[in-house]
């Protein structure tokens, strides 16, 4: 699903190319080795371990810096409801998860590289924070399955806000 | 009963049939969704395209995009620990695409 769509899209595939290092992981296969190469993605296999339903259906991007410690972005898990909002679907929305993830990981390097001191722990601080919320928005906000009404409901377009 | 004297129905039994039906028929009705705008495969790639999320929707946009492959043509990396090598030595970010290939029975968790 992923794969065929926003995946598929030339300008998605031209940027992968250019500026990243992109890799396919089978979860269940190679996921128990995930906390010993890249610790920061260890908590998608403990997802994956949470609930049965993972063993039929796993589709998921996250950008990651290269010691494999720092999650940058992530796409969300594009279920049928979110539909419209999650990049899964949209190539315009993945466009955007991987230029996000790129600056984030612009701001991480030059922030690395300079001198330690208060004003650079406070904008670590600030990134942290703010890749913490993007990854509420991505996961957590939108795992309510709409019932009834709601379900039939037209749901939020994107960039109709 | 007449007809099947050996099978003891009490009227909760019967009661709570009839109801499970009913919620098996309402949970139908709600599955059945309105018709909507069709994201056929021309529209998904115009930058206007309207995505409303319904389960037809959403599984006609899979069945649509399905047969697409160019995702192979990607040069997915064969190992995460070589992505993260080579991520370190060009300094760049390293995208993992998480996925499940089939089923896999994994016995009890």
């Amino acid at each position: 699903m992923c794969r065929s769509g926003s995946l598929s899209d030339s300008r998605v595939m031209t940027l992968l190319e250019d500026s990243f290092v992109p890799v396919q992981i089978d979860i269940s296969q190679q996921g128990a080795e995930l906390a010993e190469i890249a610790p920061g993605l260890a908590v998608w296999e403990s997802v994956r371990r949470s609930h049965w339903k993972y063993r039929f259906g796993y589709a998921t991007s996250v950008v990651v810096d290269g010691d494999g410690k720092r999650v940058l972005a992530a796409s969300g898990w594009g279920r049928w409801w979110e539909y419209g909002t999650c990049a899964n679907f949209n190539p315009d929305l993945y466009l955007a998860f991987l230029l996000t993830g790129q600056e984030r990981h612009r701001r991480l390097t030059s922030l690395r590289a300079a001198p330690p001191g208060p004003e650079r722990a406070a904008a670590l601080g600030d990134l942290s924070r703010e890749i913490l919320d993007s990854l509420h928005a991505a996961y957590d906000a939108k795992t309510e399955k709409p019932r009834g009404e709601a379900r039939r409901k037209r749901r939020p377009i994107y960039g109709e806000e | 009963m007449l007809m099947f004297p050996s099978i003891r129905t009490s009227p909760a039994t019967i009661a709570t049939t009839g109801l499970v039906l009913l919620l098996a028929l309402a949970e139908r009705r709600c599955l059945a969704d309105e018709p909507l705008p069709v994201p056929s495969a021309s529209r998904y790639f115009q930058p206007d395209v309207e995505y409303v999320a319904t389960l037809e929707n959403c599984e006609r946009h899979i069945m649509a995009t399905e047969h697409r492959e160019s995702w192979r043509e990607i040069d997915w990396r064969p190992d995460l620990r070589s992505a993260l090598k080579e991520a370190r030595e060009t300094g760049r970010p390293v995208l993992v695409f998480f996925f499940i290939e089939e089923f896999h029975d994994e016995g009890p968790t």
